[in-house]
């Protein structure tokens, strides 16, 4: 680890003030993420601004049809909370599943989808269930806010305040681990949203989350899982590594939506 | 003897303290104006190095030092051969490299400055140039005449060529019934101990006494190896291993970073400090297990092999600290409980541009056993017979022992199986698992359309080799008795299991004995732990040590208790006569009698001992390992989900202990099996610098193991120990092997690699579903 500054602001103008100040600041939101890469000497930030004791930033309130989730809420708290559990139970089951115990304790879900590591678990949630991202300045539809690898829609010096999540009809996230990092090497999230929409969101098989749209449109003729296994997904463009060819990615997209597919069903039994 | 201690199911001593948190590691070792090290290590992997410029690194605030090979002087001399194997081109490292880089992470230069973020700091700053080669990494390719070399005074790359024959294999094949080729690959990973290396250097000028602490299995070589590289006598070196968290076969070699810390203590003047990071130890420490095997076998109707014929190439890695240790450990363990009668094995290990290959748990013995146990199944689908009957008919019965194999082990002597219930092992482990029942529901699951599979794998250890180890057992004045030893516990438990042996022998408890170990200073000679041979070696000698205290002991009390030394017993610290137990000695009466000067005439002072127990064998272990499995076609996906096994390690010390070994060595084995994987590209670059790519197997992947002991005591010392370490790991790639093979029958999948994580096994089974 390199030399840096640490600052701890204790409101959103002012983490954004700080930011804005110096070139080389980056907002620290967990830091699993990013202490790792500063600890490997991948990063150097000369300013690490702490979101960590910012007041309002996290927290979970059911708004209507929306569950509206800080973006400091750290994922342990989504996974355990009620109303999560209860309007989205496929949300706190992913954030349940992220990591480790001491990543749940630490992460948050605002750190995740500003990194937007392709292999993360988050942002197929957010596409897949078409929530919205609320900023210091705006609020950007999920369609709009991931771009490419570790890339997003945020400005420089823009902070992800909460995240808006409407509550869909049903959902469900399957995730088939990378061997080694326990990243989803594919994450697939099925969802019926209010309206009846079924949209299908992948995650660790591209440079960036992206929908499904061969799975959608079948599942949209029949919702079955047979009917989602056997679409095809285009192996064009995924990534390869060690743990699996873009041809093996693109293999185990369908064969996850059918599974994500098989829960939501069972579940309504 | 009694045998109140041997053989009970003591707790581990060193556990209290490890599992609080309460261990004293390397790392925990702070001392006054402590200097830090960092190294700069190559970015290739086969270049000559032309100027190192450390005029930035030095402007660092707090750097002291920087050094490279030219610095070095006589201490940047290549390291002697370890073990000098006939016909072997040997190629050592040096403490830094030497003009030109052989593998990536290789270290060219040292910063020692005050702080290690100073030191990495600068470390960053050295400017290295270099002049690239092309590497060879493909083991196959390496031998080529037109292969880049990894030492150019060594052609074609050829570490060790070597070939070991009984019978006559070509006839043999020539007239077999059946005969059947297979080409088997195993795939690189290394030992990950929790603890990474780290070496402490402290030299005392006034004194001329050079102090080193080192998370090491051997600390006597490391101080005979420090005293040789830096011109010190012997005497003038101490070396300590502390608390060490795991070991695995990584910490056997003297590393470079062993001779350049202890040479940066005696340049600076103060104490130095190097402690790796994972990174650090994902390039730099050694590694092991690729081979590629092409192997022939000629069988009867029966299944009974009549000719194995096998030539394999070995990856040597970049060095040979150890020469030919490995291929050779592969070699002997081929044949398993098998009685072979044809048999030729040649070795062709050779150079490559990647760290350096040495053992790791079980050092070329899964390697060995996965070759024959692939083959044992292919005969059995060959022959349609089942697997288990196929090897109940070729393996060695009970009344041949001593079997000599007829292949020689790396200490030059033959493989000659001492003792042994082979068929014993393998009736238990069917019995456990209920075999038949296991078949039984295979066929329901098939019908089911799931993909459940029985594997099967024997094995044989080599474990407990020479030539020796040392143990000493002293009775201080007060009673309490300190056994100690040079060799350092990694986990094997030796706080206890050699106060078990001292106690009974000694005839007093457990409570009393403290065993000290890992300290050069405790005791003139050791060789170290690794290979399984700890217990057997040491475990003998402190019995010596043990046995030579108690006679003087009996002796002395003889003449206090005017009686003669025949009618006297020890029990529980009390020397008393037979059939008078209330006239006894204590232990303290006898140890304070023998170090007045009144002693009985012609006895020295004191009660102690240190003897050495020398075999030119090595103990053989065998057992019978069980796994069923279930595979999802669909992703690759592996689930092991029961676990069987019947083995046989001698007299066991303590099965507590035992059975610990057998779990993480399982543990290590389902990582060897399903994912743990060292991968370098073309370009000789390591892919799995981190735990991000190189999977390592967790709590969640560990299921219940069921285990009978048998023991069969070995006739090669009095204990009748075997050795245990590596026999859960062994065996357990092969088995997990069979298992899946045999679950992907229906698709025709056949298995001749490991590991296996998910990608790859899909990836044989799309192209098995292609094939069909």
């Amino acid at each position: 680890m390199y030399e840096f500054e640490y600052r701890r602001p204790a409101s959103v103008p002012e983490a954004v003030e700080m930011l804005r100040d110096r070139e080389g600041a980056k907002a620290l939101a967990g830091g699993m993420s990013l202490l790792s890469a500063m600890k490997l000497r991948l990063a150097s930030p000369d300013v690490l601004v702490d979101l960590g004791r910012i007041e309002g930033m996290s927290g979970i309130r059911l708004e209507g049809a929306e569950v509206r989730i800080g973006a400091m809420t750290r994922h342990a708290q989504v996974a355990a909370s009620a109303e999560v559990g209860k309007a989205i139970p496929a949300l706190a089951d992913l954030a349940g599943r992220i990591g480790d115990r001491q990543v749940r304790n630490r992460g948050t879900l605002g750190g995740s989808l500003a990194n937007s590591d392709p292999a993360a678990c988050y942002p197929a949630a957010v596409l897949g269930l078409d929530a919205r991202i609320e900023t210091d300045r705006r609020s950007i539809a999920a369609e709009a806010f991931f771009i490419d690898l570790f890339e997003t829609a945020l400005q420089s010096g823009e902070l992800i305040t909460a995240v808006r999540f409407p509550v869909p009809r049903s959902a469900a996230y399957v995730k088939f681990h990378q061997p080694a990092s326990r990243f989803a090497l594919v994450g697939v999230f099925v969802a019926v949203t209010g309206s009846g929409e079924v949209r299908v969101a992948v995650t660790g098989a591209g440079p960036v989350v992206f929908r499904a749209a061969s799975i959608e449109s079948a599942l949209a003729r029949e919702f079955s899982a047979a009917a989602a296994g056997a679409a095809a997904v285009s192996a064009q463009g995924l990534n390869s590594d060690m743990h699996g060819d873009a041809d093996y990615r693109a293999h185990l997209i369908p064969v996850l939506a059918a599974r994500a597919v098989a829960q939501i069903l069972e579940r309504q039994g | 003897m009694s045998t109140k201690w041997f053989g009970a199911a003591i707790p581990r001593r060193q556990d209290a303290r490890l599992v609080r948190g309460e261990g004293r590691f390397l790392d925990d070792i702070v001392l006054p104006r402590m200097a830090h090290v960092a190294f700069v290590r190559s970015l290739h992997p086969n270049a000559a190095l032309g100027a190192i410029d450390a005029a930035t690194a030095m402007q660092v605030p707090g750097v002291l030092e920087v050094v490279s090979h030219a610095d070095l002087g006589e201490a940047g001399r290549p390291f002697l051969q370890l073990l000098p194997h006939h016909g072997l081109a040997s190629a050592t490292w040096s403490a830094l490299a030497p003009g030109r880089v052989c593998f990536a992470g290789e270290a060219i230069a040292a910063v020692a400055a005050e702080s290690f973020a100073a030191a990495q700091l600068a470390a960053e700053a050295v400017a290295v140039e270099y002049r690239t080669s092309a590497p060879i990494i493909d083991l196959e390719s390496a031998q080529r005449p037109d292969s880049p070399l990894v030492h150019p005074d060594i052609p074609r790359n050829l570490a060790m060529h070597m070939v070991e024959q009984c019978g006559d294999v070509e006839a043999a094949l020539r007239s077999a019934p059946h005969r059947l080729k297979e080409r088997f690959r195993i795939t690189r990973g290394g030992g990950m101990p929790l603890e990474p290396r780290g070496v402490i250097a402290d030299y005392d000028l006034n004194r001329r006494e050079l102090t080193v602490w080192s998370s090491t299995q051997e600390p006597h070589t490391v101080r005979n190896t420090i005293a040789t590289m830096l011109g010190l006598q012997r005497h003038m070196v101490r070396v300590i291993a502390p608390d060490t968290g795991g070991g695995f076969g990584t910490k056997i070699n003297v590393y470079p970073e062993e001779i350049l810390v202890p040479w940066l203590a005696m340049r600076l003047g103060r104490p130095v400090k190097w402690v790796e990071t994972r990174s650090e130890h994902m390039l730099s420490a050694t590694q092991e297990r690729e081979q590629i095997h092409d192997i022939e076998v000629g069988f009867d109707e029966s299944g009974r092999l009549l000719a194995l014929k096998n030539v394999f190439y070995h990856d040597m890695g970049a060095y040979a600290p150890r020469g030919g240790a490995v291929p050779h450990n592969t070699s002997a363990a081929l044949i398993g409980p098998y009685r072979i009668p044809n048999v030729r094995s040649e070795i062709a290990a050779v150079y490559t541009n990647t760290a350096t290959v040495s053992a790791y748990r079980g050092a070329g013995q899964p390697q060995g056993v996965f070759v024959i146990e692939r083959a044992m199944d292919r005969i059995a689908a060959h022959l349609g017979r089942d697997p288990a009957e196929v090897r109940r008919v070729n393996t060695i019965l009970s009344d041949a022992f001593p079997y000599d194999t007829g292949l020689t082990n790396l200490l030059g002597g033959a493989v000659e199986y001492e003792s042994g219930d082979f068929l014993g092992t393998l009736d238990k482990a069917l019995e456990l698992a209920d075999y038949a029942g296991l078949r039984a529901r295979q066929v329901e699951a098939r019908k089911a359309g799931r993909y459940f599979g029985i594997g099967i794998a024997n094995y044989v250890e080599l474990p407990g080799r020479g030539p020796w180890a040392g143990g000493g057992v002293r009775v201080e004045h007060d009673g309490s008795v300190p056994v100690y030893t040079g060799a350092p516990s990694q986990g094997q438990g030796h706080e206890t299991t050699m106060a078990q042996i001292c106690a009974d022998q000694l005839g007093v408890s457990i409570d009393r004995i403290k065993v000290l170990a890992g300290d050069t200073a405790l005791i003139a000679h050791g060789i170290g732990t690794f290979a399984s041979r700890f217990g057997v070696l040491g475990g003998n000698a402190v019995r010596l040590s043990a046995l030579e205290v108690k006679e003087k002991i009996l002796r002395i009390a003889g003449e206090m208790l005017e009686t003669s030394v025949a009618d006297l017993e020890i029990e529980d610290g009390k020397v008393s006569i037979v059939g008078v137990p209330d006239k006894s000695l204590s232990f303290e009466a006898v140890a304070r009698k023998a170090l007045r000067a009144a002693g009985p005439d012609g006895e020295e002072p004191g009660l102690e001992a240190t003897r050495y127990f020398k075999t030119s064998n090595i103990t053989y272990s065998n057992g019978t390992h069980i796994a069923t499995v279930e595979v999802e076609p669909a992703t690759g996906q592996v689930q092991v989900l029961k676990y069987f096994l019947a083995h046989d390690c001698g007299r066991v010390i303590n099965p507590m202990i035992v059975e610990g070994q057998i779990m993480g060595g399982i543990a290590c084995g389902i990582g060897n099996a399903l994912l743990e994987e060292h991968a370098y590209n073309s370009e000789g670059q390591l892919q799995t610098g981190s735990f991000m790519d190189y999977a390592m197997p967790r709590a969640a992947d560990m299921l219940e193991i069921h285990m009978v002991h048998q023991e069969t005591p070995s006739t090669l010392n009095p204990l009748g120990i075997k050795g245990v370490g590596e026999a859960g790991t062994i065996p357990v790639p092969a088995v997990i092997c069979s298992a899946i093979e045999d679950a992907l029958r229906p698709l025709g999948v056949k298995i001749n690699e490991a590991p296996l994580p998910p990608f790859r096994l899909w990836k044989l089974i799309r192209a098995a579903a292609k094939a069909a």
